[in-house]
């Protein structure tokens, strides 16, 4: 089994009614030997036009976030829970999550990642339960590193909010931005990743 | 007391709002009775800069006493701006705590903005020793990077004394956009060494919206270093907009 083949799967998927409004199914994309697998909600309207996630504006302040930690999008692997488009961006109803779930346990299983950083209150929630925790609020969680046990071995868990949430109220950015420089600290590639050390040496 | 300086279209003043606000959503302006009005904004993850100048002979009035600096939210800007017109004149007042934004075209609009507290800076500089330089038609960089974006998320940037090269690759395959001596495209071109290096092309396409407002760039390159790339502006000395951007090691 390959992400390829799941990704096929998921183009072909009936389970639930978002195939009938969905332009493209979005099966994720990335290192597909990732250390850290960065897991949001469902696709907006860009993602559905092209299959890809996160493309749009939210998907240009994920490839800056990552950047400022050292990291590129090619360097992981970026999914989301719900792999086609709610209709008008409304969130993900249970039962489309349910149906859409194990296409996202499996590219986990395949990827095996350390590190899964879930990006919104929908993917941190699905992904605590996964593990056996229930939470309720994305803001009492966030930044905080959980080790479960996903999978059959342990890895860390970090619930974040989706950076369309820092878009649509510019006062979240900094939380979103404290979180990421901590998973720069979890994942050691602050300053020293491959990727550079921004202009700071420079000057 | 009241600073005060108007700009003859408010394309210029679109231009660079936009500029700014495609790095940082805030930053400090400088207002000077000599030197004008400065800028200078490092984005959030330290990847990239921008500087601005514009003299004081880039406005058509410029009223300015004492020097300070004021804090302005770009974004809040930026959409004031959308319902501005390119030909618009538009006069900026910055007073204790507010700015207004006034345009004029037969009739007068007003936006009174607060203003953010204004933190003081010095221009830095990158030390670098630049080792080729090309001065390009501005509008070559933004249409490299829509060829470029259909193969890969990062581009190489090439310059010997020659040609300049935008290069991109990835498993979907090679682009690559030659600018020879021969081209009208390429203005100049100067190298003390082939000088080559690596960015990530989304921050160097926020890097082209000045090409809407400035006929020429010129580019600066060493490799394994930052890039500087720079927008005279109105055909006024020293007046201009000039990018860093931080090189991707590869």
């Amino acid at each position: 089994m390959s992400l390829d083949r799941i990704a096929e799967e998921i183009r072909a998927c009936r389970r639930c009614p978002l195939h009938r409004s969905r332009t493209r199914a979005v099966p994720g994309e990335g290192n597909p030997k990732a250390r850290i697998v960065f897991v949001g909600e469902a696709p907006g309207r860009n993602e559905d036009l092209q299959g890809r996630p996160f493309v749009g504006a939210a998907g240009r302040l994920l490839t800056e976030l990552l950047l400022s930690i050292g990291l590129r999008r090619e360097d992981v692997f970026i999914t989301n829970v719900v792999k086609c488009r709610p209709p008008g961006n409304r969130d993900p109803r249970p039962e489309e999550i349910e149906a859409c779930l194990p296409f996202l346990e499996r590219q986990l299983q395949l990827i095996d990642p350390d590190v899964i950083v879930a990006l919104g209150r929908h993917s941190a929630l699905t992904l605590l339960r996964l593990a056996g925790r229930e939470e309720r609020s994305i803001m009492r969680i966030r930044g905080k590193i959980f080790r479960v046990e996903l999978f059959g071995r342990e890895r860390t868990l970090m619930p974040t909010l989706h950076p369309a949430a820092a878009l649509y109220n510019p006062r979240l950015r900094p939380l979103l931005e404290e979180d990421f420089r901590k998973l720069g600290e979890i994942v050691g590639t602050s300053g020293d990743s491959g990727v550079g050390e921004g202009l700071e040496p420079w000057f | 007391m009241v600073n005060r300086v108007v700009f003859e279209e408010a394309s210029t003043l679109k231009a660079i709002v936009d500029a700014v606000e495609s790095l940082v959503g805030e930053a400090s302006i400088k207002l000077d009775p000599e030197e004008g009005m400065g800028l200078q904004a490092l984005d959030p993850s330290k990847t990239a800069m921008i500087q601005l100048i514009l003299p004081r002979t880039y406005f058509i009035d410029f009223e300015v006493e004492k020097s300070d600096f004021y804090g302005i939210n770009f974004t809040d800007l930026s959409k004031i701006l959308k319902r501005v017109k390119a030909k618009e004149r538009v006069e900026l007042e910055f007073s204790e705590s507010e700015m207004k934004v006034t345009a004029m075209n037969g009739y007068r609009k007003t936006f009174e903005l607060p203003l953010l507290a204004g933190t003081p800076f010095e221009f830095k500089t990158i030390k670098v020793d630049y080792k080729a330089k090309a001065r390009l038609d501005s509008d070559v960089i933004p249409n490299a990077i829509k060829d470029l974006k259909i193969i890969g998320s990062d581009v190489e940037i090439y310059i010997d004394s020659e040609k300049v090269e935008f290069r991109a690759e990835s498993d979907k395959g090679k682009a690559t956009v030659s600018i020879t001596k021969e081209d009208r495209a390429l203005i100049d071109v100067w190298a003390e060494e082939p000088s080559k290096s690596v960015y990530n092309m989304s921050y160097l396409e926020k890097m082209t919206k000045p090409a809407k407002i400035s006929e020429e760039a010129d580019l600066e390159l060493r490799t394994q270093a930052p890039l500087k790339l720079s927008y005279p502006l109105g055909g006024i000395e020293g007046a201009g907009i000039t990018y860093y951007l931080a090189h991707l090691q590869v």
